[in-house]
C-alpha cells in the first residue's frame, strides 16, 4: 500500500504541544512532507528556539509517522527559516489563541 | 539551516526540580519569617530578623529557583552541555546544608556560632556554581544576547558573594578594616541588581516570547538594557567600595534605572506582539511584576534624592514581593508542571492520554493566590508608607496565605500525576 501525504499529515496531527494544547499541524509547524518510496522526510520548525520540548516533539513526530502503514523510515529536519509565526497556524488555532 | 538539538545535552530535569521544590519550601518559611518583621519597617537596620528573612527569601527561594532555571536553560540557550552535572548536584546539597546552618544562626540567637560555617559552605557552593557556568561558557563558540546576560550576571554573583564572605570575616575576625555599611550595600546591589536582575532579564528574553508566542520584534531595547544596567551596577558598586564622589553614584543610579526602563519597554513590545492573547495567571503575574518594578525604581530614586529610609524600604518591598515574587511564581506555574510532566508523562505520549501542562495546575487556586499576592503587596506597601506596623503585619499574613496556596498547587501538581497513574 502506498501512503499519501494526507496519511502522513493525519498521523502527525496526533502530536500535541502540551504547553499550547494544539496539534503541531494546526499550529503550522510542519513545513513539508516528502515521500520517497517507504521513506518519509519531514521538514518542520518549532514555535521557539529555546523550547525544552525540542527533542521530544521531534521524536513524537517520527513515532507518529512510523505508525503509518507502509512507512519504514522517517527523517526529521528542524529548520528556523522561515521563522514560525501565528499566521502559519490554522484559522481555528488563530481564533482560539487570539480570541 | 539545519540546527542541532540542544536538549540532547540538557541536564536531567529532576536536577532542576530539586532546586524548584526546595526553593518553594524556603519561600514558605520566609513567609513565616516575614510575620516577625513588622518592627523593622521604621528604618534600614541590620537586625537578626531582617537577616533571617532576607536570606531565607533571597538565598533560599530566589537564588534556588534561579540556579534551577539556569541549569535548565543554559544548555538550551548556549547549545552546549553543562560542564558538570555532578558539580550541580554537589552544589545543591552543599548549598542546602550551608544555607540552613546560616539561617538557623540568624533565626535562633543561641545558634549564632553556626553562621560563619554556614556562610563558608554556602560561599563554596556558589563558587562551584560560578565555575560550572564559566567552564560551560568556555565551550561556547558564539555568544548571543541572552548568554551575555547570563555570563555577566554570574560574574556579578562571583564578585558579590566574595564581598559577602569578606564582610563576614571582617565582622567576625577583623580581617579587613572596611566600611561595613557601604560594603553590605555593594554586596546587596551586586547580588540583587547584578546577578538576580541580569538573570531575570536574560531568562525573560527566552521564556516570555516562548509562553506568549511572540515573534518579529526588535531587540534594541534589551540590547541597551544590557549595557546600561551592567555598567550602572558595576559603577555603583565601585563607588560604594572605593568611596567616589556622590555624583558618580548618582550617574550610576541613573544608568541602572534607564537599563530597567529599557527592559520594561522591551517586555511591553514582546507582549504587544504576542499571539496568545489569554490573560491567565502567568500574564497577570508578569504584568503586575513589571508595574511593581517600575514603582520600585521610582521609589528608589526618591530614596536617593531625599535620603528617606521609608522610601528605601518601600522600594525593597515592591522589588522583593511585587516584582520578584510575582515574576517567579508566575513562571513556577509554567515550569513546575513541565518538570513533573517530563518525568512522569512524556514517556507515555502516543501510548495513552496525557494531560496538558495547564491542566496540572489548579486554576482557581492559582487565580486566587495571584490576587491575594497583589493585595498583600499593596497592603505591605501601604504599611511601610504609613509607618503602620499592624497594616504591615496584615500584609504579611495575606502574603503567607498566598504562599500557602502556592504550596497547595505544588502538591497538586504532584498529586495530579499520582491520580493519573492510579487509573
Amino acid at each position: 500500500m502506498i501512503m499519501t501525504e494526507e496519511d502522513i499529515y493525519n498521523a502527525i496531527s496526533t502530536v500535541i504541544d502540551p504547553e499550547v494544547g494544539f496539534d503541531i499541524v494546526s499550529l503550522g509547524l510542519i513545513y513539508g512532507v516528502k515521500i520517497e518510496d517507504t521513506h518519509v522526510n519531514i521538514t518542520m520548525t518549532l514555535s521557539t528556539k529555546g523550547c525544552p520540548l525540542h527533542e521530544l516533539i521531534q521524536q513524537w513526530t517520527k513515532d507518529a509517522v512510523l505508525k503509518v502503514e507502509g512507512v519504514q523510515d522517517c527523517t526529521i529536519e528542524i529548520v528556523w527559516e522561515p521563522a514560525w509565526n501565528i499566521t502559519m497556524a490554522s484559522e481555528r488555532v488563530k481564533k482560539e489563541l487570539c480570541g | 539551516m539545519k540546527v542541532s538539538l540542544a536538549t540532547e545535552m540538557a541536564p536531567p530535569f529532576v536536577l532542576v526540580a530539586h532546586f524548584f521544590i526546595v526553593g518553594i519550601i524556603f519561600l514558605f518559611l520566609s513567609g513565616i519569617a516575614l510575620l516577625f518583621m513588622s518592627v523593622d519597617i521604621s528604618g534600614y537596620i541590620i537586625s537578626s530578623s531582617l537577616a533571617a528573612f532576607s536570606h531565607l527569601y533571597l538565598l533560599g527561594f530566589v537564588m534556588m529557583v534561579i540556579f534551577g532555571a539556569m541549569y535548565q536553560l543554559l544548555p538550551v540557550v548556549l547549545e552546549v552541555p553543562i560542564f558538570s552535572k555532578d558539580f550541580a548536584y554537589v552544589q545543591f546539597y552543599m548549598y542546602v546544608v550551608g544555607f540552613s546552618l546560616m539561617v538557623s544562626g540568624f533565626t535562633f540567637g543561641e545558634l549564632h556560632l553556626l553562621i560563619p560555617y554556614g556562610a563558608v559552605i554556602t560561599y563554596l557552593s556558589m563558587l562551584i556554581f560560578c565555575f560550572n557556568v564559566f567552564l560551560t561558557f568556555n565551550r561556547l563558540k558564539k555568544i548571543t544576547l541572552v548568554s551575555k546576560f547570563l555570563l555577566i550576571g554570574t560574574i556579578f554573583l562571583f564578585i558579590s558573594v566574595t564581598l559577602g564572605l569578606l564582610i563576614g570575616l571582617s565582622l567576625g575576625h577583623g580581617l579587613l578594616t572596611i566600611d561595613i555599611d557601604a560594603w553590605v550595600k555593594a554586596h546587596i546591589l551586586g547580588t540583587l541588581g547584578g546577578f538576580v536582575m541580569m538573570i531575570v532579564m536574560g531568562v525573560s528574553m527566552v521564556l516570555i516570547p516562548m509562553f506568549s508566542l511572540s515573534h518579529d520584534y526588535e531587540e534594541k531595547w534589551i540590547n541597551a538594557s544590557l549595557y546600561l544596567h551592567s555598567f550602572g551596577i558595576a559603577l555603583c558598586m565601585i563607588t560604594l567600595i572605593v568611596k567616589l564622589p556622590f555624583f558618580i553614584q548618582a550617574i550610576a543610579m541613573v544608568l541602572i534605572v534607564l537599563g530597567i526602563l529599557c527592559f520594561m519597554v522591551q517586555i511591553t513590545i514582546i507582549f504587544q506582539q504576542r499571539a496568545r492573547k489569554q490573560n491567565d495567571y502567568w500574564v497577570k503575574n508578569v504584568v503586575f511584576a513589571l508595574i511593581c518594578l517600575f514603582a520600585a525604581s521610582i521609589s528608589c530614586i526618591f530614596y536617593f534624592i531625599f535620603a528617606n529610609s521609608t522610601l528605601g524600604i518601600l522600594s525593597g518591598v515592591l522589588f522583593f514581593f511585587g516584582f520578584l515574587l510575582s515574576f517567579i511564581i508566575g513562571h513556577i506555574y509554567k515550569i513546575l508542571p513541565f518538570l513533573i510532566w517530563y518525568e512522569r508523562f512524556a514517556p507515555f505520549v502516543g501510548k495513552q492520554k496525557v494531560p496538558l501542562l495547564h491542566q496540572m495546575i489548579h486554576t482557581k487556586v492559582a487565580d486566587t493566590q495571584t490576587w491575594i499576592l497583589f493585595v498583600s503587596v499593596v497592603v505591605l506597601s501601604s504599611g511601610v508608607l504609613m509607618q503602620f506596623e499592624k497594616l504591615f503585619f496584615i500584609g504579611s499574613v495575606l502574603l503567607l496565605l498566598s504562599l500557602i496556596l502556592v504550596v497547595f498547587n505544588t502538591v497538586y501538581v504532584f498529586n495530579y500525576k499520582m491520580r493519573e497513574n492510579e487509573k
